[in-house]
C-alpha cells in the first residue's frame, strides 16, 4: 500500500485526491482500530478473564462468584482491571489491554444498560423433582387422605402407658376385679420380677401393659426396631388400626431367656409413626422386663431416645421406599437436571409402590367400605382428588379425560383402575416436572413453588384454597403464606438438610478415631455429638431471633451427662435420665458452630487434629471466599515430620511454598485459630508440651489486615463480613430453591443481603424473602416461554 | 351346594404369553434354574386329629391289595400309593401331644419350655429346630442346578389366624416359624403379583408419552432436551415390556382364581382345590420345589359343612370308640382329606414333566400325607398315620404296605432327605435316628 512515506512527486490534483483518500483511509483505520479494538477485547477476556468470570460475566463457582456488572465508568473500570487484574498476574493486562477488554465488557454485560439486556436472557433452568422431593410429595399425597393427617404434633416427649390386671382381692360377680392405671412413659424399658408394679394389680395373675404413641424419624432410611422381653409380646409400627396384624409377633414365649426380635422400617425424616407394644406378663413367670430398641441408619442401637417420642397416635404415613439413584449435587447442592436410565426405572418402581400402598388400603383412603352401595363413585371421585392434588391444579376437562375417564372406562374392577389412575399420575410429566411450560405463573404455580421451595412437597389445603381465591397474585398474600408455612414442620426438615450442605455434616458420618489416642472416642460418642448440634441448630433458627450470628457466637452447647464429662461445663447438670440434653453455657472458649465439637472431630484426621481441613471449611463456608484446588496435590503425612513439631508447625513448614501460601495464608490463620480444640473438639492448653498458638495474622477481603487471637475472633469477623453473609445466603438460596441465585436476576443476591442485614439477620425472615421473591418470579415477565424474548 | 353357587369365576387376565425371562425395572426373575435336568421334589401335606385305625390301616404288611375306606378316594392310584405303619412320634419334654404332634412333626426336636398351655403338660413355645421341608428347601436352594425362586411355598387352608405350636409346623429354625399363607388371591400375588403390575405399566405407557410430548411442546427448545431424554426412556421400557411379553410361555398357565372368594368355612373345599392348583401350578414352573400343606391346625375345630358335619372335628375326635355315630363322621372327614390328597397326586400325575425329560410331574415328586396323632381320643403318639405317592424316580417303590417296629419318625425324615440327594446322619433329636434312614423298600 502506497504510504505517505513513499516520496514521489505527484501532480497537484492528485495529491488532494491522495490526500483525501489518506484521511478517509485514516477514518476507516480508526474504525477498524475500533472494531479491532473490541473483537481484540473479546479475545483478551477469553483469554484471561473467562475462567473466572464466565463467559457472560455471570461468575463461576469458586472462581468469582460476584457477577460482573456495576456503576463505574469506563475510565474507572479500565484502571481497576489495570490494577488488580488478573488475579496473582495484574501484570499480563494494563495499557491498551486493559482499555480494550474494559471496552469489551462494558458493553457486552458491564454497564446498567447491558445489564438489563442481559437480565432477560436469564431464567431458572427446567428441573425435574429432587428424590427428596419426589418422595416427600408422595408421602404428603397419599397421607393427606387419612383422617388425622392435619393433627399436629404436640410438644411433649412421652408415649402412654395402659396396665391392666386383676385385684388381688377385691372380687364382683365371683370375679376379681379388672383394675386399669394410666401413665406417660418417656422411656420404654421396664423391669419387675415377684412386685407388682402397682399394690392393686395382683402379681399372680396376668398383667397386660400397653405402650402407644409415636416415634418422629430423625433420618430418613431404613430403622431397625427391636423388643427385647423373656415374656409375650406384641409390637406395631405404622399401623394404628386396632385390627391391623403386628409388625412383630412375639406372643409365644419360647425358652426362659430374654428373647429379641425385630422388624425393619423405611421412615421418612420428620414424620410421626405410630407405635403400640402390648406386654403380656403371666402370673407364673418370676421374671418380667421390656425394651424397645432401635438401630436408625448410619447409627447405633439404642434405646428410644426420649426426644423421639410424642404422644399422638396416627396416622398411617405412607413412606416409598424404592431407592433412587443419587442426584446430581455437583453444585454443592441437590439439582433435579438430568435422566438416566436407573432414575426412570426407580421412578417406575415407585409408581407401583405408591400404587401398591394405595391399593391395599383403598377403603381407608377413599373412606368408603367393601359393602358400600356407592364404593364405585367415592373410588372414582378419590382418584380425581388424588389427580388433582398431585398435579397441584384442578383437572379441566381435558386433563380428567386423560387421567381417570380414559382409564375407568376400559375397566369394571375400580380397584385396578384406580392401580392404573395412580402409576399414570406419578409418572407423567405433569406431575415430575412441576415448572414446565408456563408462560406466566398463575396462582397454582406460585402455590406450587411456595410449597416446593419451603417444604419440598405439596400445597396444603389452605395454599389451594387461596390459589382458588385468585389471592396469591399480590405479594402480600404471598409472604403471608410463606409465613405460615415456615411455621410447618415441614419446613424445618427442609431446612435440616441446608445445614447438612452447609456444615458438611456427611464427614462426620464416616469418622473414625486411632483407639490408642482417643479412647473416648466411640460411635455413642458421635450419636451424642450429632444430637448436640442438631439440638443447637434448631434452637437458634427456630427461635423468635433466629439470628445467623448467633450460629456462629453462641456460647453454650448442649450437653447430656455423658458429653458433659468430656466437654466443657461449667454447671452442674441435673438430668431425668443418661441421655437427655440440656443447652450449657461453656463460657467464651466456644462459639458456636465453629467450635462445636461435632464439626471439629469431623474436620480432623483419625489421631490429631488438621488445621488445613478446618481453615478450608471455615474460609469457603463461614468466611465466604474462594478457594481454588490445590495445584499440587501433596497429601499431609504426620509420619514424615520431627516427632516433637505441633500441628501448627508442621503445617506451616508443608504449606510455606509460595505457591501454597497463595491460597494457604488464608487457610492456615484460620485452621490455627482452632488449635486449642484436639481431634475430638476437647479444650487443650498444649500441643505436643509446647503451648498452643492460636493467634495470627489475617488480611481480609478488602485488603485490610487484621490479628485473630482465636476461635472468638474468626466468628466476630465472620458475622460482619460481606462476603461471609453473601456466601450464607447463597447456599441458603441454593438449597431452597435448586437454583443458582442468578438465575432470578443479577441484583437478587445484593436485596438479599440488603434485607437480612435490615431484619437483624433473621433466618426466617430470609427464608420467607427467598420463597416471597421465587413465588412471584416471572409475573413481571415470561418465564420459560416457547416464544422467548 | 352352597359352594358351588358361590362359585363366580372372575377370570385374571394374565395372559398366556408370560415369560421364563428376567424382568426389568428390578421386577423379580420369575423362575429359576431350568427344568432340563430331571428335578426332585416333596410335598408334605398335614391333617389334624389322628385318624381312625381300623378304616384306615392295611391289614398285614406287603403289597397294598386294598385299601379300607378312608383311602379309598386314592384307589385308582394304589400302585403309585404306600402306607407306612409303625412310625411312632418319640419326641416328649414340654408342650402337650397336640402341640408336640403339631410343631416336632417336622422338626423332631423338643420344645422349648413357654407360655401356651395345653390341656395337659407343661407350657411350651416354639420349636428347637429346623423343619425337614425348611431342611431339604435351604439344601436345593444351596444348588445352581435345583434353586428356585422361591424355594419353598407354604400353603394352608383355613388356617386360623393364630401364631402359636398349634398352628406352625414348619420351621426355618429354633424359634422361627414359618407362616402358611391360606388366602389363594394372597398365594397369587406372591407368585404373579409382579406380573400384573407389568400389565398395568404397559396400560399406560402409551398416557405417559402422549403426556411427555403435550409438555414438551410447552418448552422452549433448548429446555426440551431433558424430555427428550425421558420419552426415549419409556419408549425403551415399553419395549423391554413388550420383549418379556412376547416371549415363551410359562409351562403351565396361572389358574383361575377367584379374585372375590371369602375365606369362609363353607368354601373351604373350593379353596383347597384353587390351593392344590396354585401348588401344582407353581411346581410346573419351577418357583419351588418344597411345599407343605397345611388343613387347619391341631386341635383344629372345623365344622365341615359341606359333608354336612355340625360338629367340631376336634370334639368329633374325642368321642369314645363306640360311639358309632361320630366314628362315621370321623371317617368321612377323614375320607375327605384323602380326596384331596388324591386330587394332588393326580393333577401331578396328569401333568407332563416340563422341561422335556419324560414322564409325569408325580413321577420326580414325593408326598408324604401325615397327621399330628395315631389317633384323636387318646392323643396317642403312636402309628402316625404315614401315606406317600409317586417319587418313583427318586426310588421310591410304591403300592407297599410297610410295617415298622417302633420306629422314630426321625428316620422317616431322614429317609426323605435321603431320596432328595440330601445325606443327613441325623435330623431333630440324635438318639432319635439310631439306624439310620428307614428302608422304603
Amino acid at each position: 500500500m502506497i504510504g505517505p512515506f513513499l516520496y514521489v512527486k505527484i501532480p497537484s490534483c492528485l495529491t488532494v485526491v491522495l490526500l483525501f483518500l489518506l484521511i478517509t483511509s485514516g477514518f476507516s483505520e480508526q474504525n477498524k482500530l475500533n472494531v479491532t479494538s473490541k473483537s481484540k477485547g473479546e479475545k483478551i477476556y477469553k483469554e484471561l478473564c473467562i475462567e473466572c468470570h464466565g463467559d457472560q460475566g455471570q461468575g463461576v463457582k469458586d472462581k468469582c462468584d460476584d457477577p460482573l456488572y456495576g456503576n463505574r465508568t469506563l475510565e474507572s473500570l479500565t484502571k481497576r482491571i489495570e490494577r488488580t487484574m488478573p488475579e496473582d498476574n495484574e501484570e499480563a493486562c494494563v495499557g491498551p489491554d486493559a482499555m480494550a477488554v474494559a471496552d469489551y465488557i462494558y458493553d457486552a454485560f458491564y454497564s446498567p444498560k447491558a445489564h438489563s439486556h442481559l437480565l432477560a436472557h436469564i431464567k431458572p433452568k427446567l428441573q425435574r423433582l429432587t428424590v427428596s422431593q419426589y418422595k416427600r410429595t408422595v408421602t404428603d399425597l397419599i397421607t393427606s387422605f387419612r383422617q388425622n393427617y392435619r393433627n399436629s404434633y404436640r410438644k411433649e416427649n412421652w408415649v402412654t402407658v395402659t396396665y391392666g390386671g386383676r385385684h388381688p382381692t377385691e372380687m364382683k360377680d365371683e370375679k376379681k376385679i379388672w383394675v386399669k392405671h394410666n401413665e406417660n412413659a418417656s422411656t420404654i424399658e421396664k423391669q419387675f420380677s415377684d412386685k407388682s408394679p402397682y399394690d392393686d394389680l395382683d402379681r399372680t395373675e396376668n398383667i397386660d401393659i400397653t405402650y402407644q404413641g409415636s416415634i418422629i424419624a430423625e433420618k430418613t432410611g431404613w430403622h431397625e426396631f427391636f423388643v427385647r422381653s423373656q415374656n409375650g409380646f406384641s409390637f406395631w409400627i405404622n399401623e394404628p388400626h386396632w385390627k391391623a396384624t403386628a409388625q412383630i409377633d412375639g406372643s409365644v414365649v419360647s425358652g426362659k431367656d430374654i428373647r429379641e426380635l425385630s422388624y425393619r422400617a423405611y421412615l421418612m425424616q420428620g414424620w410421626a409413626y405410630p407405635i403400640k407394644l402390648k406386654w403380656k406378663i403371666s402370673g407364673k413367670e418370676s421374671q418380667a422386663s421390656m425394651q424397645l430398641l432401635w438401630k436408625a441408619p448410619d447409627d447405633i442401637k439404642e434405646l428410644i431416645p426420649t426426644r423421639v417420642l410424642n404422644p399422638v397416635f396416627g396416622p398411617k404415613v405412607a413412606v416409598v421406599s424404592t431407592v433412587f439413584p443419587p442426584d446430581d449435587a455437583s453444585r454443592g447442592y441437590e439439582m433435579g437436571l438430568s435422566i438416566s436410565k436407573p432414575w426412570q426405572e426407580s421412578i417406575v418402581k415407585a409408581a407401583t409402590e405408591a400404587s401398591g400402598l394405595i391399593t391395599s388400603d383403598l377403603d381407608a383412603l377413599a373412606s368408603t367400605n367393601p359393602t358400600d352401595k356407592e364404593r364405585d363413585i367415592k373410588i372414582k371421585l378419590f382418584c380425581e382428588k388424588f389427580v388433582e392434588r398431585a398435579l397441584r391444579k384442578p383437572l379441566n376437562e381435558e386433563l380428567k379425560k386423560y387421567y381417570i375417564e380414559d382409564i375407568f372406562k376400559g375397566l369394571k374392577d375400580v380397584d385396578l383402575a384406580t392401580k392404573r389412575v395412580v402409576l399414570l399420575t406419578l409418572c407423567s410429566a405433569e406431575f415430575l416436572y412441576p415448572e414446565v411450560g408456563k408462560d406466566k405463573p398463575n396462582d397454582y404455580d406460585i402455590a406450587s413453588r411456595l410449597a416446593l421451595t419451603l417444604w419440598d412437597s405439596l400445597p396444603d389445603e389452605k395454599l389451594i384454597e387461596e390459589a382458588k381465591q385468585g389471592k396469591l397474585t399480590k405479594i402480600e398474600s404471598i409472604e403471608k403464606q410463606a409465613a405460615r408455612m415456615i411455621q410447618d414442620r415441614r419446613a424445618q426438615i427442609k431446612l435440616s438438610g441446608f445445614f447438612d450442605h452447609w456444615l458438611e455434616l456427611d464427614r462426620a458420618k464416616k469418622v473414625t478415631k486411632d483407639e490408642s489416642v482417643f479412647p473416648e472416642f466411640n460411635p455413642q460418642l458421635l450419636s451424642d455429638l450429632r444430637v448436640s448440634l442438631e439440638m443447637f441448630l434448631k434452637h437458634v433458627v427456630w427461635s423468635d431471633t433466629s439470628d445467623y450470628r448467633e450460629l456462629l457466637t453462641a456460647d453454650y452447647l448442649y450437653l447430656n451427662d455423658r458429653l458433659k464429662k468430656l466437654y466443657d461445663g461449667q454447671e452442674e447438670i441435673n438430668l431425668p435420665s443418661q441421655g437427655d440434653f440440656k443447652a450449657v453455657k461453656v463460657g467464651d472458649r466456644r462459639s458456636g458452630v465453629i467450635t462445636h465439637p461435632y464439626l471439629l472431630t469431623a474436620f480432623a484426621y483419625h489421631n490429631s487434629t488438621s488445621p488445613i481441613h478446618r481453615g478450608v471449611f471455615l474460609t469457603r463456608n463461614i468466611v465466604g471466599r474462594q478457594l481454588n484446588p490445590p495445584p499440587k496435590a501433596i497429601s499431609f503425612s504426620n509420619v514424615k515430620f520431627e516427632p516433637n513439631l505441633t500441628m501448627r508447625e508442621k503445617v506451616t513448614h508443608f504449606t510455606k511454598d509460595n505457591t501454597c501460601m497463595s491460597c494457604h495464608a488464608l487457610i492456615n490463620p484460620l485452621g490455627f485459630s482452632l488449635e486449642h480444640f484436639d481431634g475430638i473438639g476437647r479444650w487443650r492448653e498444649k500441643d505436643k508440651n509446647k503451648p498452643i498458638n492460636a493467634s495470627d495474622d489475617f488480611t481480609d477481603d478488602h485488603g485490610s489486615k487484621m490479628k485473630l487471637n482465636g476461635a472468638g475472633d474468626v466468628a466476630k469477623f465472620a458475622i460482619q463480613s460481606q462476603a461471609a453473609q453473601r456466601t450464607f445466603i447463597q447456599q441458603l438460596f441454593n438449597h431452597l430453591v435448586k437454583q443458582d441465585v442468578s438465575a432470578f436476576g443479577l441484583g437478587v443476591l445484593d436485596d438479599l443481603e440488603k434485607s437480612f442485614k435490615q431484619n437483624n439477620y433473621n433466618i426466617k425472615s430470609l427464608m420467607i424473602k427467598i420463597a416471597t421473591l421465587v413465588a412471584a418470579s416471572g409475573q413481571e415477565q415470561s418465564f420459560n416461554t416457547v416464544t422467548g424474548k | 351346594m352352597q359352594y358351588l353357587q358361590k362359585r363366580r369365576e372372575l377370570l385374571r387376565d394374565l395372559g398366556i404369553g408370560l415369560s421364563a425371562a428376567p424382568f426389568c425395572m428390578g421386577l423379580p426373575s420369575l423362575t429359576g434354574a431350568d427344568l432340563s435336568k430331571t428335578p426332585k421334589r416333596l410335598i408334605i401335606m398335614f391333617s389334624p386329629n389322628g385318624t381312625i385305625p381300623d378304616a384306615f390301616w392295611p391289614d398285614e404288611a406287603g403289597p397294598l391289595k386294598a385299601f379300607k375306606p378312608i383311602l379309598q378316594p386314592l384307589e385308582s392310584m394304589r400302585t403309585r400309593t404306600n402306607v407306612l405303619n409303625g412310625v411312632y412320634n418319640l419326641v416328649r419334654g414340654d408342650g402337650d401331644n397336640h402341640m408336640r404332634g403339631m410343631s416336632c412333626l417336622l422338626t423332631g426336636t423338643e420344645l422349648f419350655p413357654g407360655n401356651i398351655q395345653g390341656g395337659s403338660h407343661t407350657p411350651a413355645g416354639w420349636a428347637k429346630g429346623i423343619s425337614i421341608d425348611q431342611e431339604i428347601k435351604n439344601f436345593f436352594q444351596s444348588k445352581d442346578d435345583s434353586r428356585t425362586r422361591f424355594g419353598s411355598l407354604e400353603f394352608g387352608i383355613a388356617v386360623p389366624n393364630r401364631a402359636d405350636p398349634w398352628t406352625r409346623m414348619s420351621y426355618a429354625g429354633a424359634n422361627k416359624p414359618m407362616v402358611p399363607i391360606d388366602d389363594p388371591n394372597q398365594m397369587l400375588d406372591k407368585l404373579y403379583g409382579a406380573t400384573k403390575d407389568k400389565e398395568s405399566l404397559l396400560s399406560i405407557v402409551d398416557g405417559v408419552r402422549a403426556d411427555l410430548r403435550r409438555v414438551a411442546s410447552r418448552l422452549s427448545q433448548e429446555d426440551r432436551h431433558m424430555l427428550e431424554e425421558h420419552m426415549s426412556l419409556v419408549a425403551e421400557m415399553e419395549s423391554d415390556l413388550k420383549q418379556i411379553h412376547s416371549h415363551q410361555t410359562l409351562n403351565h398357565p396361572v389358574p383361575k382364581i377367584d379374585s372375590n372368594i371369602d375365606l369362609a368355612n363353607d368354601n373351604t373345599p373350593n379353596i383347597s382345590r384353587m390351593q392344590i392348583d396354585l401348588l401344582v401350578n407353581s411346581f410346573a414352573n419351577n418357583l419351588a420345589r418344597v411345599a407343605t400343606l397345611q388343613y387347619m391346625n391341631s386341635v383344629g375345630q372345623a365344622k365341615m359343612s359341606w359333608l354336612d358335619i355340625k360338629d367340631g372335628h376336634h370334639s368329633l375326635s374325642h368321642e369314645p370308640d363306640d360311639n358309632k355315630e361320630a366314628k362315621a363322621k370321623l371317617i368321612k372327614i377323614n375320607t375327605w382329606f384323602a380326596g384331596e390328597l388324591a386330587y394332588l397326586a393326580k393333577q401331578l400325575a396328569n401333568t407332563p414333566e416340563p422341561g422335556g425329560v419324560g414322564g409325569n410331574m408325580l413321577d420326580n415328586t414325593l408326598i408324604v400325607w401325615t397327621n399330628e396323632l395315631g389317633k384323636g381320643n387318646s392323643h396317642t403318639l403312636d402309628n402316625i398315620p404315614v401315606v406317600t405317592m409317586g417319587g418313583e424316580n427318586l426310588g421310591m417303590k410304591n403300592g407297599q404296605s410297610l410295617k415298622f417296629q417302633k420306629t422314630a419318625h426321625n428316620k422317616l425324615h431322614l429317609a426323605i432327605a435321603k431320596m432328595m440327594g440330601h445325606e443327613l446322619h441325623s435330623f431333630g433329636l440324635d438318639s432319635l435316628c439310631e439306624g439310620g434312614a428307614l428302608s422304603l423298600i
